[in-house]
């Protein structure tokens, strides 16, 4: 007749209670005798290779020895629990970090944008969005890029091909947009876009640009400032002050640019804002009635203007980040403080 | 273009500050960069050397006494090699501060005593030169403040133009745009030019054979000049806006430029052969050496000046060596002309040659005014240089085009700039802008576009000179602008910021990261068809365009562990770029979002402990990323690519939504990584198409429920789905929830065996459960299992 070795079982479990004094060394405990491999477990195991005759006692003994382990181990665990709960207690090290739970984060780019997204929603646009490679036509020809013209220059381009390249602004999805609906139309446009610039500091060839176009009846300058103007004091604080200069692009006329007064120094001048108390936010104009006239729309009934700022840049300049190569580095240490 | 605002009041009389002036132009489309305004030296005098002898203990110093009128003479010890007794000099005594924050101090120098400074140009920051102290005229007086005596009002600001405003490349541009923002007269500049008897066409001729590379071409010429240094007003006007002064024919043409911003080239007319000027294209593989001694293959279709024997000149680029004014040059002839600016802008450009001429000819120059600009610089010359000028000019303009004319609406300006304009403003704006008014009613005028704004082709470009001379600023903004629509907010975009939100809910943090790569980065995706290329990278780490967005996160991954992480988890959202000969640019685009996980699965902490990131993590995140988002019956399948090590699809409906995989060794070997480093990636647009937007709810039991715990041994190489398959057939809706909750392989077992064990709950949502029933369904489970896969019950 076999049967456990309860006396020997029954030694070794009073020396590891003995020395089971905190919650995780208790836990131990439980797993080694009771839990689903421990050794009641496995004596259960065994018991089905015994005869049957010779079962009942040995199932009694085992049941036995799981009482005994039970009592001692549930009583172990109220005594560490209570000690652990009474705050009383002149070891409890209160100072000790809590759990760390990792936190994730959204890459302040996207925090930004979400941002814009949530203030133009609110004013009514919708999102649109195009592709990264484009055609010669949509990036520069239908957007009354001259062939041939300085204003070429002003973005140097990545060429996939002779008539295929790196979108070098969001502007493409400009016509894009109109070609496939009739006014009104209001949307904006976030992504990439690509520069033939060699990185540094100030500059990354690859960058995110919002686009934004607004066409209807009527639509005037007045109007493209009463908008702008809203949304960067939605965006900045409505302490912020604006200005807009004369400025060109080839797909507005007139063209400008808007400046807020510098978040940094708040006007009155630093070294942010080369002394001059403004920092460029975006670039805006009026659509040019070549471009509306490139897809199918009347510049004589309706008329828009359209705008684009720099995701990195605004985000830079809400931050008072000095170099953008961090967005693109992937360094937790920056990202987390976003 | 740098512009010094005391030669602009050669032509405008401004009254307010250099800020003012600056913020104006600003304003109105002329941005100004920066702004540089001239010094007031305070504390430096007029001082003369009374003694100069050799420092005793430096050879290249002098020990000066300068008397600066205070009756004490000063010791200086100065080491410019030109200081002389008797000298003139401008003196920066104790306590000065010069440009720059140098302040002056009494000092020790190699042992003998020093109080101030003999200043040179480039000390004061008047120019740079540095070879020696400035001498002054001997008539200024002892101990006058320097400022009082020497020019030192000038402010320079130097011009960011935009490309359009070849005009404003110019200080007579420049000023009439300030003479119509300030509603001033300009005055342009005023000369008197004599002529000898000497007919210039009975010297020379012109035949234009390219007349579309040259609409215009016209010279002048003058005979018997002498060579010399500028006289002061004009090298000091040049050095003033950055421009050396080199003699007086070749100041003489750039002050025009700078003046009038219309190009003029001087030949030699002694190195010029025959009589006649041609200007032609050139023809293949011709060769030239420039001005400035190099030499050039020469793009076919490039314009060319030449004499009757060769090419003299790129025509609106640069002149060439062979016939360039030196110092015993004394017959010239001088040529302003007319290129065409595409012609211009691509010679330029093959031949990597860009000069102050070809940045305005590429622009548009003004080709009516070539008499007046031909004639301004003739009469500097005569007076600088001396000489006889021939009488007339010869000037062919055989494909002149006429001036633009206009039809301007008064209501349609109004309606563009959203505010009411009279049309008195109007016509006053366009007016000092040179617009010329041909005819007019009550309802619109029509104009006559100045030459020297070719970007004024339209309604709309008047229309906006107009906005921009009035102001931007002092436009009202619109109150009302947008009133919604019945705006759908694209729900593609919401979808996207959940699918980003769940992500950071697991504690993920999300990375932007660069689409161009190298060659060799990119094939650690493993991926087979070649990347797409940029065809002018900007260097070869930028030439490949990303096909996965693996490696660059796991780039991100390594920097991350190089700089001490230990726990590594992130994702990123972004577009993928794939050949696709089929499509309309012969690529494809696709939207990923993809998550990178490496090391611990939380960061260190001082209790429990801190497990790694194993396959399953990575497993447990896809199933319930996927289960958050609406995605409950995904499927697996093994899918190979030689930069995983486990790689499996994951599947939706038949339609595969991307894959999750370990990274292989080969590819982590370049990372100097000790972790596993486990990806995913989900093709966003799939998601979007079925992620659940819809909650069917369904309402917990408000009775007990009750637990089970069925533990199966089965054999090692069965794969748990089937077993699990078996519970997922069970007719019972009672069965609420079935779950592995352990898999345990070893003693007692055989070697061949596991034990699997399913935690299941049951519940109703009609009644409190009986224990007997719930053995009941077990039993049945345990009966399929038995008969269909032989998997025994542990007991
Ligand atoms: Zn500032």
């Amino acid at each position: 007749m076999t049967l456990p070795d309860n006396d020997n079982l029954r030694k070794e479990f009073d020396s590891d209670l003995e020395n089971s004094i905190n919650l995780p060394s208790i836990e131990e405990l439980r797993i080694k005798y009771l839990g689903r491999k421990g050794i009641i477990a496995s004596l259960m195991e065994s018991m089905k290779d015994l005869p049957d005759k010779e079962k009942p006692v040995f199932g009694k003994s085992v049941n036995e020895l799981k009482k005994y382990f039970n009592t001692n181990y549930e009583s172990a665990l109220k005594k560490a629990n209570s000690e652990k709960q009474s705050d009383s207690s002149p070891d409890f090290d209160n100072t000790l970090p809590g759990v760390e739970i990792p936190l994730g984060k959204k890459h302040p780019l996207t925090q930004v944008w979400e941002e814009i997204l949530d203030i133009f929603t609110r004013m009514g646009f919708e999102v649109a969005r195009g592709p990264e490679v484009e055609t010669e036509y949509y990036n520069f020809s239908a957007l009354n890029f001259p062939e041939n013209h300085p204003a070429r220059d002003m973005q140097d381009t990545l060429y996939i091909t002779d008539d295929t390249m790196l979108r070098t602004h969001t502007s493409p999805v400009q016509i894009r947009t109109m070609l496939s609906t009739t006014p009104p139309v209001r949307v904006i446009v976030p992504g990439r876009v690509y520069r033939n610039e060699a990185i540094s500091a100030r500059s990354y060839c690859v960058f995110n640009q919002l686009e934004g176009l607004y066409i209807d009846k009527g639509i005037s300058l007045a109007d493209l400032k009463g908008t702008l103007i809203s949304f960067a004091k939605q965006l900045l604080g409505s302490n912020v002050k604006t200005r807009f200069r004369a400025s060109y692009f080839p797909f507005t006329e007139p063209s400008a640019e808007m400046d807020v007064s510098c978040i940094i120094c708040e006007g009155k001048g630093c070294r942010v804002c080369k002394r001059t108390g403004w920092l460029e936010l975006l670039g805006a104009g009026m659509v040019d009635p070549n471009v509306l006239r490139n897809v199918g729309y009347d510049p004589e009934v309706y008329s828009g203007f359209a705008w684009g700022l720099g995701i990195e840049r605004t985000t830079m300049m809400r931050y008072g980040i000095k170099d953008i190569r961090y967005f693109y580095d992937g360094d937790l240490r920056f990202l987390e403080q976003f | 273009m740098k512009i010094s605002l005391n030669w602009l009041s050669k032509y405008i009389n401004i009254s307010k500050s250099p800020e003012e002036i600056s913020d104006l132009l600003t304003m109105a489309g002329l941005e100004v960069s920066s702004m540089k305004t001239g010094n007031s030296f305070d504390g430096v005098l007029i001082g003369e050397v009374k003694e100069c002898v050799k420092h005793p203990n430096a050879d290249k110093l002098s020990l000066c006494k300068v008397d600066i009128g205070t009756g004490e003479e000063l010791s200086i010890v100065c080491g410019a090699p030109n200081v002389k007794t008797g000298m003139k000099v401008p003196v920066a005594t104790v306590g000065t501060i010069l440009p720059g924050d140098f302040k002056i101090k009494k000092a020790k120098i190699r042992g003998e005593e020093s109080r101030g400074m003999i200043c040179s140009e480039k000390e004061l920051q008047i120019s740079d030169s540095h070879e020696g102290i400035m001498v002054l005229p001997d008539e200024w007086k002892i101990g006058t403040p320097f400022s009082d005596l020497y020019d030192t009002s000038d402010t320079l600001i130097e011009l960011d133009l935009t490309p359009n405003r070849p005009d404003a490349l110019s200080h007579i541009g420049v000023a009439r745009d300030l003479s119509a923002i300030l509603n001033l007269d300009l005055q342009k500049p005023s000369f008197k030019l004599d002529e000898s008897k000497v007919e210039a066409s009975s010297e020379y001729t012109v035949e234009i054979e390219d007349q579309v590379g040259c609409p215009r071409f016209a010279v002048r010429i003058i005979k018997n000049v002498k060579i010399d240094k500028s006289p002061e007003w004009l090298s000091k006007s040049l050095e003033a806006v950055g421009i050396r002064s080199i003699n007086n024919i070749v100041d003489a043409s750039n002050y025009v430029l700078m003046e009038l911003g219309h190009p003029i080239h001087t030949f030699d007319m002694d190195k010029l052969s025959g009589n006649k000027i041609i200007i032609r294209s050139s023809s293949k593989d011709e060769q030239v050496v420039t001005l400035d001694g190099i030499k050039h293959k020469l793009p076919e279709d490039t314009v060319l000046v030449c004499d009757e024997d060769k090419p003299v000149g790129i025509g609106g680029i640069m002149g060439l060596q062979n016939s360039e004014v030196s110092d015993d040059t004394t017959n010239i002839l001088i040529e302003c002309a007319y290129f065409d600016p595409g012609k211009i802008r691509k010679s330029s450009k093959k031949l990597g040659l860009y000069t102050e001429a070809s940045k305005r000819f590429e622009r548009g120059c003004d080709p009516n005014d070539i008499e007046f600009v031909l004639d301004r610089v003739c009469s500097i010359i005569l007076e600088s240089a001396g000489g006889e000028l021939s009488k007339g000019i010869i000037d062919i303009f055989p494909s002149l085009k006429d001036k633009v004319k206009i039809k301007l609406r008064y209501n349609r300006v109004n309606s563009v700039i959203g505010m009411e304009v009279s049309e008195s403003t109007i016509k006053d704006i366009l007016g000092k802008l040179e617009f010329e008014i041909i005819s007019e009613n009550d309802d619109n005028i029509e104009l006559l576009v100045p030459s020297f704004r070719p970007d004024v082709e339209r309604e709309i470009d008047v229309i906006e000179e107009v906005a921009r001379i009035i102001g931007y600023d002092n436009i009202p903004p619109s109150e009302h602008a947008l009133i919604p629509l019945s705006a759908s907010p694209d729900n593609n975009e919401s979808q996207n910021i959940k699918l980003k939100n769940m992500l950071v809910g697991f504690g993920f943090n999300e990375i932007y990261t660069n689409s161009l790569m190298p060659y060799e980065l990119w094939k650690l995706s493993g991926d087979i068809d070649e990347p797409i290329r940029v065809t002018n990278p900007i260097s070869m780490d930028m030439e490949c365009l990303r096909s996965s967005l693996m490696p660059r996160m796991l780039e991100v991954v390594s920097y991350n562990f190089n700089r001490q992480r230990k726990s590594v988890k992130l994702f990123e959202d972004g577009i993928i770029i794939a050949p696709d000969k089929k499509s309309e640019t012969g690529v494809k685009e696709t939207h990923k979002i993809a998550v990178i996980i490496a090391g611990e699965i939380s960061a260190g902490n001082w209790i429990g402990e801190n497990s790694s990131a194993d396959y399953f993590f990575l497993k447990g995140v896809v199933e319930a990323y996927l289960k958050a988002i609406g995605f409950s019956t995904v499927t697996f399948a093994e899918s190979s690519n030689s930069s995983y090590h486990k790689r499996y699809d994951i599947i939706n409906n038949g339609s595969k939504l991307g894959f999750m995989g370990e990274i292989s060794q080969p590819v982590l070997n370049g990372f100097d990584l000790e972790v596993g480093v486990f990806y995913f990636e989900l093709e966003v647009d799939l998601l979007f198409k079925e992620m659940k937007k819809d909650i069917a709810f369904i309402e917990p039991s408000k009775y007990p429920s009750i637990m089970r715990d069925l533990s199966f041994i089965v054999e090692d190489s069965m794969q748990s789905e089937k077993l699990t398959a078996i519970f997922e057939g069970t007719k019972t809706d009672l069965l609420k929830s079935y779950k592995i909750s352990s898999v345990y392989k070893g003693s007692p077992l055989n070697e061949n065996e596991k034990s699997i064990t399913y935690h299941l709950i049951f519940s109703s949502n009609e009644r409190t459960l009986e224990e007997s029933e719930i053995d009941k369904i077990c039993e049945g489970i345990i009966n399929v299992a038995s008969d269909s896969l032989n998997a025994n019950l542990r007991v």
